[in-house]
């Protein structure tokens, strides 16, 4: 566990530089390392700035924009062309890394964010704030973005011509900029020697940085340790990699990661492929999605299906399609929904099997609701049989269907796992225990009136005659919970846009009820500008005609 | 209803005698056989109700027979799409009527995108006929009066032989068809755009005046521009190019080769003026020098302003004081005319009600129309219901009420309304899992046809209850504060409401940045987009009155633009779907996100209770499987063994059902049957 003093060192040095040293320096460096780390794991520490320099929000606002201001004028540069970027890149080279960023508008609070970041990692960073400009182009911006960016360009100990740089993913804020930077310059890879489950989770800033840890064995720790230098490298700034030569984990697990806010995962060696799929999902599209169905289809959706594999069924068609075979399965979906499409993914390749294996007594259908809408909703022809189900409400549903029968609804399990083994099982553990316990445990949950979680004593044998004593002692109240369930309440995990907000804040008037009319109620209440809604400029003035446009 | 109290009532009153020759008695009486007659006696067919489509002409849609004059239909044909979904394909036919029969459309008497007139009453026969519609000709109502007694309110129509119709309710679907006038000094000299000739010969070398600059006028400027001099055309308002205000009933581009000439100063124009105060007189010029040649006497119209004419002269060859041109010396329209033509487009007929059936004029659109509640019942005229055109004062200026393919769905919305007001049914709804509401709210954004055409003035209605919910189609925006009663459902948990509108800013519609991308901008979306509106009661009607300018609904608790779309297809997992999911989570509280089987395996383990999809699927045994990686290595080996069909219960599925179970797809033992 060798980073996280490093990065309360770290961040000490930040602080002492720039424009905070000359205002409040004192204050500052009777810190101890043990005390910052105290401050930076409590989530004290962005507060911490303004707090000594004044007691209400007008005061610390005034503070921090009027040091803003100071640095604007002398530390922070600014670039339009990507002539003056080469050349800031060239003068700071094995020197400085830069911080490269880009604002819509002066005056907003991703601007004011970055000021105060500006402030407190000055002297550390080179920083460039630029509004626009052909520059934007080598950054991959095509035109301006409404919101805030920031780039880091790794120009200390790069030797090429250009320096290589790495997106901030996130949303431009203080608490971000501030994280974003600190990972910037933790170690690529920390090494460990210890098991990940005796590693806590990512703490302030970091607390929203999923962890990657990498397991290696003696005898390829070498080649091991330049894959994961590699793969850190690619990962920067969106994760921290931890090499470990892990002493507990079995070897079926070649690497585990954390996710922010949940317990440990672990990469079964057989089913590598979804880990890798939740992983890279949560680490590339955890800014884009909230939703991990709909990430991993977002994420494939360069892939094609092969919708040639499905007999076509529609209003027309549908009762000489379903006549001609003894069991025909339709899967009606729509294509925006997440769920229906990566079902579809899966329908495919059973559809491409039973082609494959000449199964000639099932034919698979596949019918988009968004195409075939009179069908999904069960409206036939008038003078056609009636279709032999109700409106399809629910997305994907899987129909059977025979002739002359009504259809029945394909009410299966969607999985075949045996979740007791895999690494669901010691995640739940995990999060019931607080650590994975010896295996086997016995643990007693989901009792009806109560949260809490039991755990039978790890060194008792499990025998039928003590576990019932233990089920009574956990009955009659005698045995200590080790751990509780979460609560039953699912809030929302993602924040919405505000459109009434925002629409407030930029055009106040525009979203705001009438008031009341007080005179003349009647004559001017028209609804969709009658006859005289157009404006009629010249004649009122003038009481004349008037003539056409002057040419 | 009962014939017998009925025909008592009439004797009791006097009125007429109760032979069967002259007396008939419907619960619902349509009043005319045109488009929106045509579309009401569809949905009471199909309800299988009591009614009777009254026509004075010998066919239905006789309006067509001679309007538009100039017999090119505006209302788009557009027979490919791209797409087979019918509901979709509506929002691009604008002149076929909804029925249950999928051909029964208009494409299938014209191919042509800009339609002839004379196919549209072609039109309606088939409609009519393939329908089976109760449609009686050469019915001319002449009065109408409504009748009150303890058991009710009847309305009784009188026809040209004396006969009596006894209705429940009426059904207004005359359509508009006086032709507007307005009353100046010299209007008698004025052509009616009703009777004008429509031979471009007979404007040979004319100059021609027309009062107005809708769609009629400028159609007639059009067929003009070859024969005629110059052609003019005035009106109080400058012309509104329905391209730049989206409203259909403004001057659409097929109709607008003037405004080419005029800018291209080819000797047509446009003027602005009131109306009221122009007079038009005539000037007899005697031909003095060569009597014996052709005519001696030319009749010039000269424009003039109402001021500027002196006390008890009239139209007829007035002075020279009395001309503009006297006062004005550049005055615009100092050369004299040929003739005038009004283009005033048609009022409702007003004149055929007794006073106690009279609906009052509209506020708006000049008391053209009838003014209507927003379920189209007559202001002070209970049982009395204006549809079609003549209903547009509703949306006047705004939306599509008083055209084919918007009042369509407003007469689905009253037929809805009278189910439920005289036989208790309520609004159809469809009932949905809140997990659905995402994609089914998706389905409807991108296919719906009602809310599309008639944006702003139908909305889609989703009552949230939990962890269910309610879906209500089209149902008119602005009686929302009478949704009980006009619907019976009640709202419990809040409500969300789908709307499509447009932008309210006037930009410039084929300029620069007129489209906005970025979906966290999509309030300042311009062009037809998705708009929904998020309150956790009713609003009022005080609120519905003062809701912000240009709004179709008041402020809600939270509103949820969807950026416009190019393609009109709001399918975009980031910029479309997601931001959507986050709006309705927040609507109801609750995580409304998908999860893979093994997720909810572990959140079931974890937690009391899993999230709602988890709940809706995963806990009752249909989870979704995290199939990536299915290789071609498991189908190999499936489909060379030969011994995967094994003994089993269900013999002919079992084969399926392997196959199933070794994709990742078990079967469950029990399958769920429907129906």
């Amino acid at each position: 566990m060798a980073l996280w003093p490093s990065v309360a060192v770290l961040l000490l040095c930040a602080a002492s530089g720039g424009c905070l040293e000359k205002a409040n320096a004192s204050n500052l460096i009777e810190f101890t390392a043990a005390d910052f780390y105290h401050k930076l794991y409590s989530g004290k520490m962005m507060f911490m700035y303004f707090e000594r320099e004044g007691n209400n929000l007008t005061k610390q606002n005034s503070f921090s924009l009027g040091c803003s201001s100071a640095i604007l004028r002398d530390e922070v540069r600014y670039v339009h062309t990507d002539a003056d970027l080469s050349a800031m890149e060239k003068s700071v080279k094995g020197k400085k890394d830069i911080v490269l960023c880009y604002v819509s508008s002066l005056g907003t609070r991703e601007h004011r964010s970055i000021m105060e970041t500006a402030f407190v990692y000055g002297s550390k960073y080179q920083f460039i704030l630029i509004t626009g400009g052909p520059v934007l182009k080598h950054l991959g911006l095509v035109t301006s973005s409404p919101s805030a960016r920031v780039w880091v360009l790794h120009c200390t100990d790069h030797r090429s011509d250009r320096c290589p740089l790495t997106p901030m993913r996130k949303p431009v804020s203080t608490l971000g900029l501030h994280s974003f930077l600190q990972l910037m310059d933790a170690p690529l890879l920390t090494e460990l020697h210890e098991d990940p489950s005796q590693i806590p989770p990512s703490q302030f800033p970091h607390q929203l940085v999923p962890q990657l840890f990498l397991f290696s064995l003696p005898e390829t720790e070498a080649l091991d340790k330049e894959n994961a230098n590699t793969l850190a490298g690619k990962l920067r700034g969106l994760a921290q990699v931890l090499g470990s030569v892990a002493v507990q984990t079995p070897q079926l697990y070649n690497a585990a990661y954390r996710l922010p806010g949940k317990v440990l995962a672990y990469f079964h060696r057989r089913k590598y492929f979804i880990s890798c799929i939740i992983f890279c999902v949560h680490i590339f599209l955890s800014d884009q999605f909230d939703d991990e169905v709909a990430a991993s289809v977002y994420l494939k959706r360069g892939m094609d299906l092969d919708m040639e594999v499905f007999t076509e069924l529609n209003r027309q068609n549908f009762h000489s399609v379903v006549a001609q075979s003894s069991l025909t399965v339709a899967l009606f979906y729509l294509k925006w929904d997440a769920a229906s499409m990566a079902f579809l993914e899966a329908f495919v390749e059973v559809a491409e099997s039973l082609l494959d294996g000449d199964v000639d007594d099932v034919q698979m259908c596949a019918v988009n609701c968004g195409e075939w809408t009179d069908l999904c909703a069960a409206e036939s022809d008038p003078s056609d049989p009636p279709f032999p189900f109700r409106p399809i409400t629910a997305f994907p549903t899987v129909l059977m269907l025979r002739p002359r029968e009504p259809a029945r609804r394909y009410g299966g399990m969607l999985t075949s796992q045996t979740l007791g083994r895999t690494p669901a099982g010691i995640d739940v553990l995990g999060s019931y225990l607080g650590s994975v316990p010896p295996l086997p445990s016995l643990i007693l949950t989901h009792n009806p009136s109560a949260a809490e979680i039991y755990q039978y004593p790890p060194r008792l044998p499990i025998s039928a005659p003590s576990v019932l004593q233990w089920v009574q002692r956990v009955e009659e109240g005698g045995e200590t919970a080790a751990g509780a369930l979460g609560d039953d309440n699912w809030p929302p995990v993602a924040p919405f846009y505000d459109f009434l907000g925002v629409m407030d804040h930029n055009d106040p008037s525009s979203a705001r009820q009438q008031r009341p009319k007080q005179e003349k109620s009647e004559g001017e209440t028209r609804e969709g500008g009658g006859e005289d809604g157009g404006v009629n400029t010249s004649s009122n003035a003038t009481d004349i005609i008037s003539s056409d446009a002057p040419i | 209803m009962d014939p017998s109290r009925v025909c008592l009532l009439c004797v009791l009153m006097g009125f007429i005698t109760c032979s069967p020759n002259s007396t008939h008695h419907h619960d619902y009486c349509v009043l005319g056989a045109g488009p929106s007659g045509l579309q009401m006696g569809h949905f009471l067919s199909r309800t299988q109700r009591d009614y009777i489509i009254l026509e004075r002409n010998s066919g239905p849609g006789s309006f067509f027979n001679k309007y538009p004059r100039h017999r090119k239909l505006i209302s788009i044909n557009k027979i490919h799409t791209g797409s087979c979904n019918r509901e979709f394909n509506l929002r691009h036919d604008w002149n076929s009527l909804l029925s249950d029969k999928p051909d029964l459309l208009f494409r299938r008497v014209s191919s042509e995108f800009y339609p002839t007139a004379d196919a549209f009453p072609l039109y309606l026969s088939l409609y009519e006929r393939e329908l089976g519609l109760k449609v009686q000709y050469g019915v001319d109502i002449g009065h109408i009066r409504a009748l009150s007694s303890d058991s009710g309110r009847q309305y009784v129509l009188t026809d040209q032989q004396g006969s009596s119709y006894f209705c429940s309710v009426l059904l207004l679907a005359t359509g508009l068809w006086v032709p507007q006038t307005i009353a100046f000094v010299g209007s008698d000299l004025v052509e009616g755009y009703e009777s004008i000739s429509t031979d471009p010969e007979d404007y040979k070398n004319q100059a021609v005046l027309i009062l107005g600059k809708g769609n009629s006028a400028f159609e007639t400027a059009q067929s003009l521009l070859g024969s005629a001099s110059r052609v003019h055309m005035v009106s109080r308002s400058p012309v509104r190019l329905a391209w730049q205000t989206h409203y259909v009933g403004d001057l659409r581009a097929v109709n607008n080769e003037v405004l080419d000439t005029y800018q291209l100063k080819s000797l047509d124009g446009l003027v602005e003026t009131h109306l009221e105060e122009i007079a038009i007189t005539k000037q007899t010029e005697e031909s003095r020098l060569r009597p014996k040649h052709g005519r001696n006497k030319k009749e010039k119209l000269y424009l003039t302003l109402n001021k500027f004419m002196q006390n008890g002269s009239n139209s007829t060859n007035s002075r020279a004081e009395e001309l503009s041109g006297f006062h004005i010396d550049n005055f615009s329209m100092r050369k004299p005319y040929d003739r005038v033509i009004r283009c005033l487009g048609f009022r409702f007929n007003f004149s055929i009600f007794d006073r106690t059936a009279r609906p009052p004029n509209s506020g708006n659109a000049r008391g053209r129309l009838p003014a209507v509640t927003a379920w189209y019942e007559g202001k002070n005229t209970p049982g009395l219901f204006v549809l079609g055109t003549a209903a547009h004062s509703r949306d006047y200026r705004t939306s599509a009420g008083g055209f084919v393919h918007g009042f369509r769905y407003t007469v689905r919305a009253v037929h809805r309304v009278l189910e439920h007001r005289y036989h208790g049914l309520q609004w159809p709804f469809t009932k949905l899992l809140s997990t659905q509401l995402l994609p089914w709210i998706l389905k409807r954004v991108n296919e719906a046809s009602g809310p599309y055409q008639m944006f702003q003035v139908l909305g889609d209605i989703v009552l949230l209850q939990g962890s269910h919910c309610k879906y209500l189609e089209e149902f008119p925006l602005q009686a929302l504060p009478q949704l009980s009663s006009l619907s019976g459902h009640k709202v419990t948990n809040g409500l969300i409401i789908l709307v499509l509108q447009y932008g309210k800013k006037k930009i410039d519609f084929l300029g620069r940045s007129r489209a906005e991308t970025d979906w966290t901008r999509a309030w300042k979306s311009n062009f037809l987009h998705p708009v929904l509106y998020y309150y956790n009661r009713l609003p009022t009607e005080e609120e519905i009155k003062l809701r912000p300018h240009g709004w179709p609904l008041p402020r809600p608790k939270v509103i949820h633009h969807m950026i416009e779309d190019f393609l009109t297809e709001w399918d975009a997992p980031i910029s479309h779907v997601q931001p959507l999911q986050r709006f309705l989570e927040h609507c109801v509280q609750t995580d409304l996100r998908h999860f893979y089987a093994e997720s909810c395996f572990r959140l079931s383990l974890t937690h009391r209770q899993p999230p709602l999809y988890c709940q809706h699927g995963y806990l009752k045994g249909q989870g979704l499987s995290q199939n990536g990686q299915m290789g071609q290595k498991v189908y190999n080996s499936v489909t060379s063994s030969p011994g995967i069909i094994e003994n089993s219960p269900q013999q002919d599925n079992s084969a399926l059902t392997n196959y199933l179970t070794r994709a990742g797809i078990p079967m469950s033992s029990e399958i769920k049957h429907e129906l």
